[in-house]
């Protein structure tokens, strides 16, 4: 009886609470559906962000297609993708051809809705400025895309039923459209310093850097590169170049910062990566250097497979009172090969290997720096390039700028920022900007603030060549994710490539129809799924 | 259409069925062009059309009070042919590997015919290989290998019959049965060739396989062979088309053999029971084929699921009380 009087007078408080409307009623935020939610500020703001998290998918895996088969990396222990590494076997079916294909359509893809959903959504302040941030992607997007697989289908369209048939757009139509986005941005976005969003200067470093990319191209004029100089410019914004190369790319432990030089980045953060640090993170610091052990050394020393190993000739860059130098390779590596960044005071610290520069290339410098350090083991100047054949752990240079120290060991847990554009760049694109215009005593100007960060000489104006700027982007720009499309921009990857890469011949670029294996092949995957069967393949590949 | 018959006072009966049929709105999960930006969809995308034909026949060959001998086959052929996809039949979605007139379980990619030898380095070379990599079909004979040219229906993972038998005898107090499966004219991407005889990958144990060979200075003796490429040195059709893992996967396969002993009537009673099975039992016991990986019958299934079958024995007895 006392149990139903109990039970009873739960009810009525039920019935009285319950009589509260709000409490009552629910809100399914799962089954929100698209059409509204992006109507929402609050929705739309996610489609924003759905748009920035594409670059994490565009440039956050494997690596090959921006770097590999270049004059300054090379395979070690590991085998590259040797489609992309050798361009023998390199065709529509090859090994990394088409991730950057589909990721650069999705992010498209996700930018096209955003743009459509611009007309549509809740009017807001920010919305003009997102508007634009999504163009600016759409555009990298196209522009990756443009650069490496020549002209593509210019999809501008945000799909609610499937379309299953793609036609091939001009190169030039595509610049075209490149452009015109980009410039439409420039008005829209944060004139601000860079946070993680799209900024004016970043648009603007970008544009400098198509319209000098178009100007190599056969449609493209001088114009283009005296356009490219004045949008260089407008990036550089007068900013001058007064972070240390050192500091520049400091992991900066504990947060992560931007510095004030960074124009545009894929963001990263630990906070981000938390709830899955081995897959959310990136794969930057994974490449570039010698297998310096698994699992046990998780902690100590970074996880790297054995690819993308600097060449001789990417060592022989550098010069012994280059600054880029040390900052970019770890030449000494202690014990613990994380000390250098965790141990103030690494004088008394026991190096395990040391990779002598080509400034201490005499019996007489080994033995001195034997003496000094007898536990180390020594490799020659001229033995630590993948050319050498490596066998062993440790017998190849590592690069270290892009070492994150407190990440997690493996390969894809770097919570740093990928950085896309940074002034030192702007600064050379301006350069070769005003060398291809006819000006090369205004580019030896911008030329020689990079050098001068670095603590080299200047360069003369007779020695400043197209040549000479690949090298400075060498020596500056090492590993960032540039180099195929510069030496391909200028017309020199055949040359460099069979140069400089042990496994490239000048014959490995003979496609079909007498074309050479420059632009990449459309990927075969795509194109089976393209109901279009007229959509050509480069000519290289028919 | 289908027919039941019994003969001779049920000696003989059996079944025959024929079928014809068109299917339409087949649902399918469709993959998009990359240009969408969008991965798949469900929809119904397809008509199709299934042929076939259906026999059954089960026979007592003796029946006599002290032997009983009963067997009986059966016999399945399906094909099926896409009629049309996406309301059109002229255009195949290669990349769906729906192909117009061909089978839904088509097998759709260059054919491997062997390993390029050094007397051939010449007219390697036109296909842009080397000696020791794999040699393809040149369907076109335009001396390359081009993906739209090149690549042809290699055959089916639909097989082009399945029967089985079963047979059950009995003489007196013994009984016999045995039951038999049939697959014929089947093409699978063998998963298990794929992983055993890869030699670019350092982490199993790998078939004996007899790898291409070169003259060489290193003192291996050089070994033609026209089956496996030269390993570390397979072309990117070996390694990124998987053209040399596609086998034939028919096989007989004996999947029981049963022997029981029934204990008689009058043993029985003196046991004061009702009944009492005694048996030995073997589970597939034999498989013929030509096929070298696991079970023939899980082929083109993944690692995981595609495992030995193991033979099993059985020994045992039915008690009734």
């Amino acid at each position: 009886m006392k149990k139903i009087q109990y039970i009873t007078s739960c009810l009525l408080v039920l019935l009285t609470v319950t009589s509260c409307q709000d409490f009552l009623e629910e809100e399914n935020e799962s089954f929100a559906v698209a059409e509204e939610f992006y109507l929402t500020e609050e929705g739309y703001q996610s489609l924003i962000n759905a748009n920035y998290s594409q670059l994490r998918e565009i440039y956050g895996n494997e690596p090959w297609i921006y770097v590999c088969g270049t004059d300054l990396f090379a395979e070690g222990r590991d085998a590259e993708p040797t489609g992309l590494s050798r361009y023998t076997d390199l065709n529509p079916s090859s090994t990394g051809i088409a991730a950057l294909y589909d990721n650069a359509y999705k992010a498209i893809q996700t930018a096209n809705t955003a743009v459509y959903y611009a007309d549509l959504t809740e009017a807001t302040d920010a919305l003009d400025q997102q508007l634009g941030e999504v163009r600016y992607l759409r555009a990298n997007a196209y522009f990756l895309l443009v650069q490496t697989y020549g002209g593509v289908p210019l999809v501008t369209d945000y799909f609610r039923e499937p379309v299953l048939e793609f036609s091939r757009e001009s190169a030039e139509n595509v610049y075209s459209f490149i452009i015109s986005e980009l410039e439409a941005a420039l008005s829209q976005v944060s004139t601000g310093a860079y946070q993680g969003k799209v900024t004016q200067r970043a648009v603007n470093h970008l544009l400098a850097k198509v319209y000098l990319t178009r100007g190599y191209e056969s449609f493209g004029t001088s114009a283009d590169f005296t356009t490219a100089a004045s949008y260089a410019e407008a990036a550089i914004a007068g900013q001058g170049l007064t972070l240390s190369f050192e500091e520049l790319w400091a992991p900066g432990n504990p947060s992560y910062p931007i510095n004030e030089e960074t124009l545009f980045s894929v963001q990263y953060d630990p906070a981000s990566v938390s709830t899955d640090p081995f897959n959310l993170g990136h794969q930057q610091t994974a490449y570039f250097g010698p297998y310096q052990g698994g699992s046990e050394v998780a902690g100590d020393a970074p996880y790297r497979t054995y690819t993308l190993c600097p060449t001789q000739f990417a060592i022989d860059l550098f010069t012994e009172d280059d600054a880029r130098y040390q900052a970019t390779f770890m030449t000494e590596v202690y014990a613990r090969y994380f000390d250098f960044y965790d141990v103030d005071d690494t004088s008394s610290l026991a190096v395990n290997h040391y990779y002598a520069p080509a400034w201490e290339a005499t019996q007489a410098d080994q033995d001195a720096y034997m003496a000094a350090h007898p536990e180390a083991t020594y490799h020659e100047y001229g033995t630590y390039v993948p050319s050498a054949n490596p066998t062993n752990d440790y017998q190849t240079i590592p690069l270290k700028k892009f070492d994150d120290p407190g990440a997690p060991f493996g390969q894809n847990t770097s919570r740093r920022d990928i950085i896309l554009s940074r002034l030192g760049e702007t600064y050379l694109i301006a350069a070769e900007a005003y060398l291809q215009a006819g000006q090369p005593a205004t580019g030896l100007t911008f030329i020689n603030e990079v050098r001068e960060r670095a603590g080299v000489d200047a360069v003369a104006l007779a020695a400043f060549d197209i040549d000479y700027i690949l090298d400075e982007r060498g020596r500056e720009l090492m590993g960032e994710y540039h180099r195929w499309f510069d030496l391909k921009r200028t017309g020199k990857l055949v040359e460099r490539a069979s140069a400089y890469h042990y496994l490239v011949q000048e014959s490995n670029f003979d496609g079909a129809n007498g074309a050479l294996k420059i632009l990449r092949p459309i990927p075969q995957s795509a194109l089976d799924l393209n109901q279009n069967n007229d959509f050509e393949q480069n000519p290289a590949y028919q | 259409m289908g027919v039941d018959f019994g003969l001779w006072r049920d000696r003989i009966t059996g079944s025959v069925d024929i079928y014809d049929r068109l299917s339409d709105d087949l649902l399918f999960t469709q993959d998009l062009p990359s240009e969408t930006g969008f991965s798949n969809i469900n929809a119904n995308v397809a008509s199709v059309n299934n042929r076939g034909v259906e026999l059954a026949l089960t026979t007592r060959n003796i029946q006599t009070e002290d032997v009983t001998w009963t067997t009986s086959f059966t016999f399945t052929k399906n094909t099926n042919e896409l009629r049309s996809i996406y309301g059109q039949s002229e255009v195949d979605d290669i990349g769906n590997n729906l192909f117009i007139g061909e089978s839904l379980d088509a097998i759709y990619n260059y054919k491997f015919t062997g390993i390029w030898q050094a007397d051939e380095v010449a007219e390697a070379a036109g296909y842009g290989m080397q000696e020791g990599q794999e040699k393809l079909l040149d369907v076109n004979n335009d001396g390359q290998y081009t993906p739209d040219a090149d690549r042809i229906i290699l055959g089916s993972s639909n097989p082009d019959w399945t029967g089985s038998f079963f047979s059950s005898l009995r003489v007196k107090n013994f009984d016999l049965s045995t039951s038999v499966i049939v697959t014929q004219g089947v093409l699978v991407y063998s998963n298990f060739h794929s992983n055993f005889a890869d030699t670019r990958d350092r982490g199993r144990q790998k078939l004996d396989i007899d790898w291409y060979v070169p003259a060489n200075d290193a003192g291996l003796p050089a070994r033609a062979s026209n089956t496996y490429p030269q390993p570390r040195n397979e072309g990117s059709f070996w390694r990124n088309n998987g053209v040399g893992y596609y086998k034939d996967a028919s096989f007989v396969k004996v999947q029981n053999i049963a022997l029981g002993y029934n204990l008689g009537s009058e043993s029985l009673e003196k046991l004061g029971l009702n009944a009492l099975r005694v048996y030995a039992n073997v589970l597939n016991p034999f498989v013929f084929t030509d096929y070298e990986g696991y079970d023939p019958e899980w082929a083109g299934a993944s690692l995981n699921t595609g495992r030995p079958s193991s033979v099993t024995y059985q020994l045992g007895f039915n008690l009734k009380f």
